[in-house]
């Protein structure tokens, strides 16, 4: 197990450095754009930006400046912004996105999988019918088209929700619905598909040949089997999430990360961009490594590995 | 003198409901097993062995209808008892055995738990006498250090390994009525015979009744008293194991016994697997299921199912050459018959 | 059979059998198209996917506008019209949102701006001079909202008429939707089945080669791709769009460098399950070229994964292009792909939501199309895959 998560540990920190200096190369290879020589900027701009983002030292200690900024958590200062830097961004949007994705995952989850359940068990009957019906909903509909249909109806028609903001609870109700579209739809699926499989193994007729309940094989036999599709569908789900969070956050004009990160593609503000790149994928990868470990402890046969 | 039938098939047939169409899975099977004894069930993939015993037991995909017939468990009809009332039979009463012990074990639980699992479902003990219990089952299959093994899982196990735990697994409860289904198939040739080795000394040991499924002639020869020959889901032939190696009273038994290597014969002796395949069942040929590939065939296997005769009170076979109105000459049956009583 | 024949003639091994062997004679592009049309949604969103083609590509030369022409006079004008019976002529007149007079034929037809007279204050009135008489717009009663009044102050008779102009409304800029719709399909379409097939390109070469060489060479353009889909691919393709601004050909890169992933897992995994069977075998040791293996007969053999994955890539492209433009990287103004319309539609959504409908449903539509079409490849293709 040691051996394993310090395997791990060490994919994850590669993985980084791979996701941090292509980051890098990307925005330093864009032609015309503030890393490279070519630009036609007024001199004294450009003696300030090669002053504050060193931008005449040669390129791999650019990176190495950058790197050692990364180990002490230093996004650095923001490109368009004078005086504000990354950290600040991610300090003001963070909490908010997170919260929003954290009850999404709840949301997700605490529907999805007893709907996946019930689909599964109640195959091909109308219950089965109707709840896949909506699942491919979920799936197909992109979330912003999601999001503004729910807006339009339940704020601007019927009254009920805020059209903007999280100032009350209220406010969190269709952002949420409107994030987990997707990734719910696609866990019940998962869900079902994953139960049906594990009820046709013939582990769960010895479970039933030593007469057990329906309710006892279910419980007992097939429920863990059938979660760790599931799980391992955790990571993906945390990615999708990260990304619907732009579109949702723009739409319900909540000020979290993804609103920055727009703000700053918008701004061509390329070192937010970055910063806020990296952040996303070091966030991913250690949720997937978490996952990871989490999956090794539910499933016994990968320990020896 | 009454017979003491611990469980009996009457007219049993079973489909499969499936989107191509109803899978005539078992057709009318009727048999019976004294207690004590242990029946072989033979007959190629797919000839509806497993399906007899599922149906009985109501194991059946969802797909799978019994359409009619009945399974007597000590005289009471198991396919007329409620889902509960089965329950408590299953794993209890009767216990199966299944083929691949890979797949037959929950990938996720320790074979302890999964062992000790049926004592839990039918009796009130306490966990350390259930505990106990179970590892004194692991030890009559002969797993070494039986209490240590207890907490590992089944991947940590060799296939016949596995096997013995799925064999403890079904006579922990001490059932009366043993089912194994092919219990030796996945498993290669030397593992093979000390699971053979193993359900025979167990068999001494206890006065269960067994069925033994498989699709190898030499296997069952070498655990049975008696043995029903299946095919195309129905019953070809039964009769006691000594008399049918003799001498087969049914053309499919005869090809059978020519596709088993037998130790003694000459070095050059080729097997011969039967050419052709089985029926499609779902649409079963209206007369013999054998005929495409019988070299017996008569033009009236194809149009009528051959009667079940007894041919002798030991033995049934379901072959046209067994009709009265049926001609010697030609007829392998009657003209052996023929010579026996001219001898 | 000799119906003559006594019941105990001999009949010879194989008679029957024949038969049954016959009737499974149907070829496998049959047996596809078979399993796929006998599922209503893959064969709707087929019908859907070629209506949609033709939309897109017919379209634009039907509906008389453009999809640059902008008409001031005419913008924010819904699909659906409350119009107002003016004179005795048969005319209407509709009023714009910003509190303009637009005359309206019996059918709904927008013919000409009321011309402006002056606002009456006192009596909350805003007067047109319509060929001489005055029509007002009353805003003096709050609850019953706005009105149209005649010369007499007398409520005018109104009702509903369809757009006969503009079916779909137009824009804020007073553009044609439906016509600006037809060439974001254009648009969205294109962008999809190029992606989608540089992607597949992409695919089959990176996995192709990873499955079949196999060994370290094989874990290390593994790991690439493990490490590629570590971050979300579309932060990759915001980043590119990012480097290569906005723009029809940005897109098509962009999403042509990261989707093929997928794509290179299925076609490896194929490749790999294939390699070791003995078909392949038998042409390695023949001396078969591995170009000619890869060709001949592993890429027909895992054909059907690979078009049940390129299939999905379609959808895929299409929402991650409306993505990009919703987040403002799309295609530039005034060219349209549907994810910009949407974006444009946004903010005056309350106002006017047909706006944001159209492309919405379009996207829906489409991707929906493409899901079911997916599907029913899926099982057609390979009976085994179905869930
Ligand atoms: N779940 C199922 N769905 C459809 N057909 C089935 C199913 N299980 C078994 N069958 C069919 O029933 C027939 C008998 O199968 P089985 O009893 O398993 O054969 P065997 O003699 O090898 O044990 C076969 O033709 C098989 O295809
Ligand atoms: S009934 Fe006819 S076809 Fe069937 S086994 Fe007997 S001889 Fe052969
Ligand atoms: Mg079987």
């Amino acid at each position: 197990m040691a051996w394993y998560v310090a395997k791990r540990v060490a994919t994850m920190f590669a993985t980084l450095f791979a996701v941090v200096l292509l980051t890098f190369m990307l925005m330093h290879s864009i032609p015309g754009g503030p890393f490279t020589a070519e630009r036609k900027l007024p001199d004294a701009v450009e003696q300030a930006l090669v002053k504050k983002y060193n931008l005449d030292a040669p390129l791999h200690e650019q990176f190495i400046d950058y790197v050692r900024g990364l180990l002490v958590f230093d996004l650095g200062p923001s490109f368009k912004y004078e005086g504000r830097s990354v950290n600040e961004f991610i300090a003001e949007g963070f909490p908010l996105s997170s919260r929003l994705g954290l009850m999404s995952i709840v949301f997700i989850l605490f529907l999805a999988l007893p709907l996946g359940c019930v689909s599964a068990i109640k195959s091909g009957k109308w219950q089965d019918l109707l709840i896949m019906f909506l699942a491919t909903l979920g799936i197909t509909i992109p979330s912003f088209v999601i999001a503004t249909a729910l807006m339009y109806l339940f704020s601007y028609r019927l009254g009920w929700l805020p059209v903007f903001g999280v100032s009350s609870v209220k406010g969190y109700v269709l952002p949420v619905i409107a994030l987990s579209g997707y990734s719910l739809a696609f866990i019940t699926r998962l869900m079902r598909s994953s139960l049906l499989e594990v009820m046709g193994q013939d582990y769960i007729r010895t479970a039933r040949a030593k007469g057990l309940s329906e309710t006892a094989v279910l419980v007992k036999h097939a429920m863990r089997n059938a979660l760790l599709p599931v799980v391992t569908i955790l990571g993906p789900t945390l990615a999708s999430l990260l990304t619907g969070s732009f579109v949702i956050e723009k739409i319900f004009a909540l000020p979290g990360m993804g609103i920055h990160f727009v703000t700053s593609i918008a701004n061509r503000d390329y070192t937010a961009i970055m910063g806020i790149t990296i952040f996303y994928a070091t966030i991913l990868v250690a949720m997937v490594f978490i996952v990871d470990i989490f999956y090794v402890m539910i499933d016994p046969r990968i320990k020896l590995q | 003198m009454p017979i003491d039938n611990v469980f009996e098939i009457k007219n049993l047939s079973t489909s499969f409901f499936t989107r191509d169409g109803e899978v005539q899975a078992v057709r009318d099977v009727s048999f019976s097993l004294r207690r004590g004894e242990t029946l072989g069930i033979v007959g190629e993939s797919g000839s509806g062995k497993s399906v007899t015993f599922l149906s009985a037991l109501g194991l059946l995909a969802a797909s799978g209808k019994v359409k009619g017939g009945q399974a007597l468990f000590n005289g009471r009809d198991l396919l007329a008892s409620s889902a509960k009332e089965l329950r408590k039979v299953r794993g209890k009463d009767i216990a199966m055995v299944f083929q691949d012990p890979m797949s037959s074990l929950n990938p996720l639980k320790t074979i302890g738990k999964q062992v000790a699992e049926a004592l839990e479902v039918h009796t009130g003990l306490g966990r350390a006498e259930i505990r106990r219990r179970a590892i004194r089952m692991l030890e009559a299959v002969r797993i070494p250090e039986a209490a240590k093994r207890y907490d590992s899982f089944p991947h940590e196990f060799s296939g016949g390994m596995r096997q013995r735990v799925v064999i403890a697994m079904a006579l922990i409860c001490g059932p009366s009525l043993v089912i194994a289904d092919e219990p030796t198939t996945a498993l290669d040739v030397t593992i093979q015979d000390q699971i053979l080795r193993l359900l025979r000394e167990l068999k001494r040991e206890s006065d269960s009744s067994i069925v033994f499924i498989s699709h190898d002639l030499a296997v069952i020869a070498s655990m049975c008293e008696r043995v029903v020959v299946m095919y195309g889901g129905m019953i070809m032939e039964e009769a006691l194991i000594g008399e049918l190696f003799e001498s087969p009273a049914h053309p499919y038994t005869m090809g059978l016994l020519r596709s088993i290597p037998v130790i003694d014969q000459d070095k050059g002796a080729l097997l011969e697997p039967i050419p052709g395949s089985p029926p499609d069942m779902l649409a079963p040929p209206p007369g013999c299921p054998f005929v495409a590939r019988c070299v017996h065939a008569r033009a009236v296997c194809a149009v009528s199912p051959p009667p079940y005769r007894e041919v002798s009170k030991t033995r049934r076979s379901r072959c046209w050459l067994w009709a009265d109105d049926a001609p010697v000459e030609g007829n392998v049956f009657k003209e052996r018959s023929a010579a026996y009583a001219r001898a | 059979m000799d119906t003559n024949g006594s019941p105990w003639d001999r009949l010879e091994i194989g008679d029957d059998s024949m038969e049954t062997i016959a009737s499974e004679q149907r070829s496998f592009a049959q047996d596809v198209w078979y399993r796929f049309s006998r599922r209503p949604s893959a064969l709707g969103g087929a019908v859907v996917v070629v209506a949609l083609v033709l939309f897109a590509v017919l379209g634009p030369f039907v509906t008389g506008h453009t999809y640059f022409e902008q008409n001031l006079a005419f913008v924010n004008i819904p699909p659906r019209l409350t119009a107002w019976a003016i004179g005795d002529s048969g005319r209407y007149a509709y009023m714009t949102q910003n509190l303009k007079l637009v005359e309206l034929s019996g059918e709904g037809r927008l013919l000409a701006p009321i011309p402006f007279a002056r606002e009456d204050l006192s009596r909350k009135l805003i007067i047109f001079d319509y060929a001489g008489t005055p029509v007002s717009i009353d805003y003096s009663d709050r609850t019953a909202g706005l009105r149209l009044v005649g010369p007499d102050g007398s409520i005018l008779r109104s009702r509903r008429l369809w757009n006969r102009s503009y079916l779909l409304g137009t824009d804020s800029l007073g553009r044609d939707l439906l016509t600006r719709l037809m060439y974001g399909a254009r648009i969205s379409l294109t962008v999809a089945f190029i992606a989608a097939f540089i992607n597949l390109i992409i695919g089959i070469l990176y996995g192709g080669v990873s499955g079949y060489l196999g060994g370290n060479v094989d874990n290390v353009m593994m790991r690439v791709v493990d490490v590629i889909s570590t971050i979300p691919l579309t932060l990759y393709v915001i980043l590119i769009m990012v480097i290569l601004d906005s723009g029809f050909l940005s897109i098509i890169v962009a999403l042509s460098s990261v989707y093929w992933v997928s794509m290179a897992r299925v076609v490896r995994g194929q490749i790999m399950a294939l390699k070791e069977q003995e078909f392949v075998l038998a042409a390695r040791t023949i001396g078969t070229s591995p170009l000619a293996i890869v060709a001949r007969h592993l890429i027909p053999n895992c054909l059907g994964p690979i078009i049940v994955t390129a299939t999905m890539l379609i959808p895929t492209a299409i929402f991650v292009e409306s993505f990009m433009s919703f987040i403002g990287l799309g295609v530039s103004a005034p060219m349209a792909s549907w994810g910009t319309m949407c974006n444009d539609a946004l903010e005056t959504m309350k106002s006017t939501p047909h706006q944001l409908f159209a492309p919405a449903t379009a996207i829906c539509l489409t991707m929906f199309s493409f899901n079911f079409i997916g599907d029913g490849l899926r099982d057609a293709l390979d009976p085994k895959m179905r869930k």
